[in-house]
């Protein structure tokens, strides 16, 4: 058994004291008093962790020293066995009434008293290992609820993540995260060819980019007294102020600010094909809006020229016509002519219907691409 | 598996010569068997014994009750724990006519004389040279 398990017994009788030693000695710590007071003083200088009390005592009696026991907030755990010669339920229901835990009755057997000490150091030990427990399980539960926090910092900053738009607002909210962890630190964007480096003291300052040059091909995770850093390729997190003191602190900063940094890192890679994209879409907007340009100078172009030759056409068949009279032709040759005259113009006029069909083309053609500029 | 009762059975055969009216062998064994201790203290009774009832009827005489009632009190419980039960019955009942507020003088009496008598045998007994 515990030695340290410590007994306070006050009794008037030596030999009670001197029995209880004798009993109990193997077993515990044992210091015996003759008065409630001269134990009061001890308790003064140590706690012991049960008391046997005498109830007829010389000064203070033990109910009442009991009750002063059970009302001192830094005592009232440690449980009070009565020892009385009077064996009666009156004695008892005081014993009761001034908290005391148990009773035993002189004369008393060995067993018994032994019996009742074990009991007693049972209860003791076992609030104590409840208490530590409960104390074990604060302290976890203290501990989640700061992770939970940390978590709940990291799940709302990934949440807002999603929802930037450059690679400015990307470091500017990581700045932000690592400020709610209380950290300081340095944040490098590489997006395509621009390359940014961001702080709370500003941007692209040079120690600070000269630094992040550095370290940034040191490996995905790299350390040096208080500073981390954590590597992705478009991405490079400094920390400069790492809460060494705090190694669990410590360690779940890491994972957090690792899981931030890879989800900043393929943000960033979106937004880099999103940049692309849309660089793309605006080049195929631009050739659309070229080939409709030319689309439509052709189609003016094609209507000139059809306008164009039916004028000459017409022009000749009026020149034509009128010549006959002064050239002196027979009718028949006169009809001969004309009706060869009817037969080109009729050729001429189908090929006139083509290019109004090209026009008719040309110009749902540009329709479409109109259309497809829109989108 | 029971280490209290273990403990308690663990009473030596005592080497004490047999004391009438005293029941040693449970005595002894309140005392974990140490047969030098319970012998220093049945010595002892040899002088406290006649001393206690001596303050007993001092206080009786005095008029002072409460005390001897305390006094009757502490003696039932140290002359049990010695083993000496005709003692804690006779002390019992003095206690006993005292907090009644009966007249103490028959079981007084009976308490002197058989204190006298055990001090008497514990002194042949255990030859006591004080007795």
């Amino acid at each position: 058994m515990s030695s340290s398990f410590k007994v306070f017994v006050v009794d008037d009788d030596p030999v009670i004291l001197d029995i209880m030693r004798a009993i109990l000695e193997p077993d515990c710590a044992i210091q015996t008093f003759s008065s409630s007071e001269e134990c009061q003083a001890q308790v003064a200088v140590e706690k012991p962790d049960l008391f046997l009390l005498d109830i007829n005592l010389p000064g203070m009696d033990g109910y009442t020293y009991c009750r002063q026991i059970k009302d001192d907030g830094s005592l009232c755990n440690i449980p009070v066995i009565f020892v009385s010669g009077n064996d009666t339920i009156e004695e008892r229901i005081r014993g009761y009434d001034a908290g005391g835990e148990d009773f035993i009755v002189k004369p008393f057997e060995p067993e018994e008293l032994l019996r009742k000490f074990m009991v007693a150091q049972s209860m003791v030990l076992s609030q104590r290992s409840l208490r530590t427990q409960a104390e074990e399980a604060e302290m976890l539960s203290s501990l989640v609820m700061a992770s939970m926090d940390e978590t709940g910092i990291l799940l709302q900053f990934m949440s807002k993540l999603i929802a930037m738009e450059s690679a400015d607002e990307v470091a500017e909210g990581l700045l932000e995260l690592m400020g709610r962890y209380r950290l300081d630190g340095v944040v490098q964007t590489r997006l395509g060819s621009v390359t940014q480096t961001y702080s709370a003291a500003g941007r692209n300052l040079p120690l600070e980019v000269a630094v992040i040059e550095h370290v940034r091909n040191q490996g995905r995770i790299f350390e040096f007294r208080q500073r981390s850093v954590h590597n992705f390729e478009r991405i490079t997190l400094m920390v400069n102020n790492l809460p060494l003191a705090d190694p669990d602190y410590c360690g779940r900063l890491r994972d957090h600010l690792s899981v931030a940094a890879q989800g900043v890192d393929s943000r960033l890679k979106a937004l880099h094909v999103e940049e692309a994209n849309r660089r793309a879409q605006s080049g195929i907007q631009a050739a659309l809006e070229s080939v409709g340009d030319t689309i439509m100078e052709l189609h003016e172009a094609n209507q000139n020229n059809s306008e164009a030759s039916s004028k000459l056409i017409n022009d000749f068949q009026e020149t034509l016509l009128n010549s006959f009279y002064r050239l002196g032709l027979t009718d028949n040759q006169e009809q001969f002519l004309q009706n060869l005259l009817g037969d080109f113009m009729t050729r001429m006029a189908l090929l006139l219907n083509h290019g109004a069909e090209t026009q008719e083309t040309l110009q749902r053609l540009n329709a479409r691409l109109s259309e497809l500029r829109a989108l | 598996m029971d280490a209290t009762k273990d403990r308690a059975d663990n009473k030596p055969a005592s080497a004490l010569p047999t004391l009438r009216g005293v029941q040693t062998r449970e005595a002894l064994a309140r005392f974990a068997g140490d047969e030098a201790r319970y012998r220093h203290w049945l010595l002892e009774f040899i002088s406290h014994g006649p001393a206690a009832t001596s303050q007993m009827r001092e206080a009786i005489l005095n008029g002072s009750l409460e005390t001897a009632t305390v006094l009757a009190h502490s003696f039932k419980g140290r002359v049990s724990m010695l083993g000496m039960m005709e003692l804690h019955s006779i002390a019992q009942s003095l206690e006993m006519t005292l907090r009644n507020g009966e007249p103490t003088a028959l079981w007084l009496e009976e308490l002197e004389r058989t204190v006298a008598e055990m001090s008497q045998q514990i002194a042949n007994v255990l030859g006591d040279r004080s007795a």
